[in-house]
């Protein structure tokens, strides 16, 4: 994927970019904001890392000079500022996600994965968790591909902290996934759901967590 | 300008007074000046009426010599009238155009002065009764002269009135204007001094050459001085201090970096890569806490980013987030109490970034292994998030002392700048809120406990 990089910071700049090369894409890298609306101009991105703090013109312009040549091009704005409104101008000329300076090389790399994800229309079809594997389209998981018998409803819980695996996903949005917004529902019912996930995917490599008052979290066995 | 504001007040009401007094002074001289030539016209009269001859029955006749006529009817500036009459209104001598007084004239008053009119030119008449026998009306002397003397006095009194009015006028304002300048010298020396002042100066300003009106003024500004000078001098000591804590992790950085200058090969060179990264982490962590104490602090004023949020909503999200952390350090992070809604009105970015720096606080030097950590929020009658851990706690003389920017408790373990929870008393203190710690149920682990101000409209209803 070819990606441009818009970066004054010449350590950071390079940081990133050999960070993406690694990664497997093609990264050209720009300096100020004159340079990046003459590469944006001329050739196609499949992604921008777009700084604010730049020379000749800043960031916010070259983001709103791309989106007036009716690009949709997705740019991840990088910048020191994190006031509020800063942001919000940011995302309202357009940009597609915002990541303050100092970040984790871990963070900018998932973010991209994100927006190249959203801006190819489609989440992934196969949720990998090591062992087990979630097929999102055919509505159905594997164990060390054997398929595991599961209920529409047990898949959708599955499916929803499958996705977020490593993260706490509450029981009202569990709840929400499996019943319609309607339907008064006791909070319980997603323990029986979660119990019975727990015995299926005994020998899964994963486990479900219980967090006290915060909801569940699949994680994959150390 | 105070000054010519005094002087637009002052000048008017001089003005009025002046002009009041001149008016008087000059309807006085004027009235006395006018009697002066009205008895000189009466004098005129009466010898012309002495020149009349009376008898009984008969009409008056005038017998005047042409000399006397000369010298009565002869006047350096006004034209002179004269008319006699009989009894019966006729003219016997003089000018038939005069007109008579307005009123007959009787015995108890023989004299009569009035204006009155000749040829359309004004004139002041003085009209005299003559008798018969000291008791018959036997006619009337009417002597009138026209206005030009009478004028040129006008004329004179108004210019010697006029000219010193003028001149009075003109010194009051001089006046006016030296003494306001006189008076207002002391404010405009102080206002040199402070000009002058170099702007680390924050000394008061002496107040004993300060006239006493404006002394509450100077003294208001004294102690306005006095409160910069502490919150300038609380900024230069956070200043230093925090330079000071960057140095450390920044000294790590630059020894690990030439450690790794010096690695033959990698496996050499990634123990310095490793504790790099530490460094850098530390580094980062501890500009993002200095960022939100400057964001956090009442000169940034993020009052004016308030909004109404929903707190249960936010502190569930918040710990959430941690979860992960806590899982990998082996701890059991939970949380309990109202799961909301919880509307409240404040900074919601800056009321995460208390919750982030208590549990932190409770992850780093609160629990160990195997404990576990919880949040609560209970809303009974306020809001009142509490962080409770199960690790050593607080002794109780470092309670207060822990929530002081900078202040580490000595042997404690994780390395950190001390800031965290200076962080959570300045956001506490932003939104009205207080915060402290207190020791665990049956002394174990350590409560921090937030309580905010109580909501006005607390709990929106359930849909």
């Amino acid at each position: 994927m070819r990606i441009l990089v818009v970066e004054d910071d010449l350590i950071l700049a390079d940081g990133i970019a050999n960070a993406l090369r690694a990664a497997g894409h093609a990264v050209d890298g720009v300096a100020s904001g004159l340079d990046a609306d003459a590469a944006l101009t001329a050739d196609e991105y499949e992604l921008v890392v777009l700084d604010i703090e730049l020379p000749k013109f800043d960031g916010f312009e070259v983001l709103r000079r791309l989106r007036r040549r009716k690009s949709t091009t997705p740019v991840l704005v990088l910048t020191a500022r994190d006031a509020v409104h800063d942001r919000i101008q940011g995302l309202d000329l357009g940009a597609d996600d915002y990541l303050t300076k100092p970040f984790e090389m871990g963070e900018l790399e998932a973010r991209i994965r994100a927006l190249v994800r959203r801006s190819r229309g489609a989440a992934d079809d196969l949720i990998d968790l090591g062992r087990l594997s979630i097929d999102v389209k055919g509505r159905r998981a594997f164990v060390d591909g054997r398929a595991v018998e599961l209920s529409a409803r047990e898949f959708a819980v599955l499916e929803v902290l499958g996705a977020r695996a490593g993260r706490v996903v509450s029981k009202e949005a569990l709840i929400s996934t499996v019943y319609q917004w309607d339907r008064e529902v006791s909070p319980n019912v997603m323990e029986i759901f979660v119990h019975r996930l727990r015995r299926k995917l005994q020998d899964a490599g994963v486990g479900i967590r219980t967090i006290r008052g915060l909801g569940y979290l699949l994680e994959r066995d150390a | 300008m105070l000054r010519t504001q005094l002087l637009w007040r002052l000048l008017p009401s001089v003005m009025v007074v002046i002009l009041v007094a001149s008016f008087f002074a000059y309807r006085l001289a004027f009235d006395m000046a006018n009697e002066a030539y009205d008895a000189a016209l009466f004098d005129s009269a009466r010898s012309l009426a002495q020149q009349i001859r009376v008898g009984s029955g008969a009409r008056p006749a005038l017998e005047l010599p042409r000399a006397a006529e000369e010298i009565l009817l002869f006047d350096p500036h006004d034209r002179i009238y004269y008319r006699v009459t009989a009894a019966d209104g006729a003219t016997v001598a003089g000018d038939a155009r005069l007109p008579l007084p307005p009123a007959a004239l009787t015995g108890a008053a023989p004299v009569h002065f009035y204006d009155t009119l000749i040829a359309g030119e004004r004139v002041r008449a003085s009209a005299y009764a003559l008798f018969a026998d000291g008791e018959t009306p036997a006619g009337t002397v009417i002597f009138a002269e026209t206005l030009v003397k009478r004028r040129h006095l006008l004329e004179r009194i108004l210019f010697t009135l006029v000219v010193p009015l003028i001149v009075i006028t003109v010194l009051a304002a001089g006046l006016v204007w030296y003494g306001v300048r006189a008076g207002l010298a002391p404010l405009n020396d102080l206002a040199l001094s402070l000009a002058r002042r170099n702007s680390s100066d924050l000394r008061p300003v002496a107040t004993d050459r300060v006239p006493g009106e404006v002394r509450p003024a100077v003294e208001a500004f004294n102690n306005l001085m006095t409160r910069v000078e502490a919150a300038h001098s609380a900024q230069q000591r956070f200043l230093s201090e925090a330079a000071h804590q960057l140095r450390t992790p920044l000294a790590g950085l630059s020894a690990q970096l030439d450690r790794a200058l010096l690695a033959q090969d990698y496996e050499a060179l990634k123990p310095a890569l490793v504790q790099l990264r530490g460094a850098s982490r530390r580094v980062t962590r501890l500009v993002n806490q200095l960022l939100t104490i400057a964001r956090a602090e009442p000169g940034a004023d993020p009052k004016r980013e308030f909004a109404e949020f929903d707190l249960a909503a936010l502190v569930q999200e918040t710990c959430r987030e941690w979860v992960p952390d806590a899982l990998a350090a082996g701890v059991d992070l939970g949380f309990a109490g109202d799961a909301g809604p919880l509307k409240m009105v404040g900074h919601e970015a800056l009321i995460g970034e208390l919750l982030n720096n208590l549990i932190d606080n409770a992850l780093r030097y609160g629990a160990r292994a195997g404990q576990s950590v919880t949040v609560r929020l209970t809303q009974d009658p306020q809001p009142e998030i509490t962080v409770e851990d199960e690790g050593p706690g607080v002794v109780a003389e470092e309670r207060s002392r822990i929530f002081e920017r900078f202040h580490r408790v000595a042997g404690s373990a994780a390395g950190g700048a001390g800031l965290g929870l200076a962080i959570v008393r300045e956001i506490a203190r932003t939104h009205g809120a207080e915060a402290w710690v207190e020791a665990g149920a049956e002394g174990r682990g350590a409560v921090f406990r937030v309580r905010f101000p109580a909501q006005k409209m607390n709990r929106s209803p359930n849909v």
